[in-house]
């Protein structure tokens, strides 16, 4: 190792891990202004100020919900336990929801990695990529006899996501200023889709045929496909309708890019 | 190279582009001459940060500033950052490509913090090689800012403004000369930033960068959160009686105050150089 590799290294063990004894301590000048743990703290303080306030951006809601204290405990776990690899501070509240849903004390509030995880998708919405999408006039234009075949591709910034808990009902309170509701568990798991319209996030409960035919859609079924397996879920003569309906809505919601 | 002596013209006075002021500049078209964006915040996939970037660059002169090249790192450089930083220039075309002297972290993670180096003459070898090698893979000189900083180490042999004027001169690189970091610096390190100033190459300063700051103890910090300060202004002054015509622009990243503010400060700037400029010609 080179000098440098050396003094690299130790001085990003000390913020990674200030509380240690480190060589880096040696390697900086004190002076009567202050010593070199002085120095090196304020570099350390900031590391985590730094990547707190990412994460505040990011996860407003849940800082709501767990309030100031708890969150910035939150925070200094998350830190430690994934520093940043990546040259912009954008991604790295990625982990979030994982943590929150491994911590032996924060998974017993399931909702908390829900509802980070509903945020992170919006994060990820943000700036996924653009895309033309297509218009009611293009579906229009479409032959009769095309449609069985047709194969769909969903916009890049829609996500789909499950949840047993009431989160987007607690971020919707918490970013309308109002109370939040108690977390509340459901029988099932519930579907959602989040994505970005123009530069406008969007977000909105599926029911289990339209969740089930959007996957469908995702997984590059193509239309004859998707009804054929809506025909187990609904009766079947109500089906050609409801699809036509499903994608009619997709169009008008900027959700399918081409086909 | 232009009459001024410079690689690039000189763009005037500007702002870094802060997202709270996206809306204001395409609605009022402000008079500010360019704006300097953060590039790791545009090398995104779409969304907002690009569609606002694209039609403000239709109006306005613009120019690349990264945090995240890690030029002194000791970690290989990071080329899938070099091609997003290449592919996202493509798309603005920026007038230059800036970063800082300094590291932001090894063993592939990143501190997000603009880390000092010790100036040693290993280091000033490895600086310039790899700023050589940024160069060559953007087919660009770039411009490196010194930081702020608030430790210096017992191996370095060199002064930071020893190390920074080597550092071009050996890579052919152009300076940003952020003239808060200077003063920052010269406070934690008692160092005379004139002296700073007078050492530092005349013909590879691009461009200069005024901040304002805060206190800890008795250490000043870099926070970008404060107004420019009278003894910076001072500092300023001398910087334009010795560089001449000097793009500068003026960081603010935190309490970030509506435009008409910052042009008020800017203007302030104007003030300053704008007759030393006139003086230098005549
Ligand atoms: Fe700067």
């Amino acid at each position: 190792m080179t000098l440098l590799q050396n003094t690299q290294r130790d001085f990003q063990n000390y913020l990674l891990h200030p509380s240690g004894a480190n060589p880096i301590e040696q390697q900086v000048v004190s002076d009567a202004r202050a010593d070199a743990r002085r120095r090196l703290d304020i570099y350390a303080e900031a590391y985590r100020m730094r990547l707190e306030e990412a994460l505040e951006e990011d996860f407003e809601a849940l800082h709501t919900l767990l309030g100031d204290d708890q969150f910035h405990a939150l925070c200094l776990g998350y830190i430690d336990a994934h520093p940043s690899q990546h040259p912009s501070l954008r991604h790295f509240g990625q982990h979030m929801s994982e943590f929150l849903h491994r911590h032996v004390l924060y998974s017993k509030q399931p909702v908390l990695a829900e509802l980070a995880a509903f945020e992170w998708a919006m994060v990820s919405a943000f700036d996924a990529a653009d895309s033309d999408v297509i218009t009611p006039d293009d579906v229009a234009r479409i032959p009769a006899g095309d449609w069985a075949s047709l194969r769909f591709a969903a916009h890049t910034s829609a996500q789909r996501l499950e949840f047993f808990w009431n989160a987007p009902a607690l971020w919707s309170a918490i970013r309308n200023k109002e109370t939040p509701p108690a977390p509340q568990r459901g029988e099932k798991p519930q579907a959602w889709l989040v994505w970005r319209q123009e530069l406008k996030i969007y977000f909105r409960p599926l029911s289990v045929e339209e969740a089930w035919s959007w996957d469908a859609v995702c997984a590059h079924c193509n239309f004859a496909e998707v009804c054929a397996g809506l025909c187990r879920l609904l009766p079947a003569q109500k089906v050609p309708h409801y699809a036509a309906g499903l994608l009619q809505r997709w169009v008008s919601e900027g959700l399918i890019k081409s086909f | 190279m232009n009459a001024n002596g410079k690689t690039h013209p000189h763009l005037g006075f500007g702002l870094g582009l802060r997202t709270t002021h996206y809306q204001a500049i395409l609605n009022e078209r402000p008079a500010i001459d360019w704006f300097e964006v953060l590039s790791e915040n545009y090398m995104v996939a779409g969304g907002k940060p690009l569609h606002f970037l694209d039609r403000i660059r239709a109006h306005y002169p613009v120019v690349m500033h990264g945090v995240s090249l890690s030029i002194g790192s000791a970690d290989p450089l990071n080329k899938h950052y070099l091609r997003d930083l290449k592919a996202l220039a493509g798309r603005v075309e920026p007038r230059w490509i800036s970063d800082h002297l300094c590291w932001t972290g090894v063993q592939r993670k990143n501190m997000h913090d603009l880390l000092p180096l010790p100036y040693t003459e290993e280091a000033l070898q490895h600086v310039v090689a790899r700023i050589r090698q940024v160069q060559d893979f953007l087919g660009r000189r770039i411009l490196i800012e010194n930081v702020s900083s608030y430790l210096t180490y017992v191996d370095s042999a060199l002064s930071e403004w020893e190390f920074l004027r080597a550092v071009a001169e050996a890579a052919d690189c152009l300076l940003l000369v952020d003239i808060n970091n200077i003063y920052v610096s010269a406070q934690n390190h008692q160092f005379d930033p004139v002296e700073y100033i007078n050492a530092l190459p005349a013909e590879r300063v691009q461009q200069f960068h005024l901040a304002g700051h805060s206190y800890n103890g008795p250490m000043i910090i870099d926070t970008h959160d404060a107004p420019v300060i009278d003894p910076v202004w001072a500092l300023y002054e001398h910087a334009v009686r010795r560089f001449g015509r000097v793009s500068t622009m003026i960081e603010r990243d935190d309490n970030i105050p509506e435009l008409p503010e910052l042009i008020q400060e800017l203007n302030h700037a104007r003030a300053i150089a704008e007759p030393l400029y006139r003086e230098r010609a005549a």
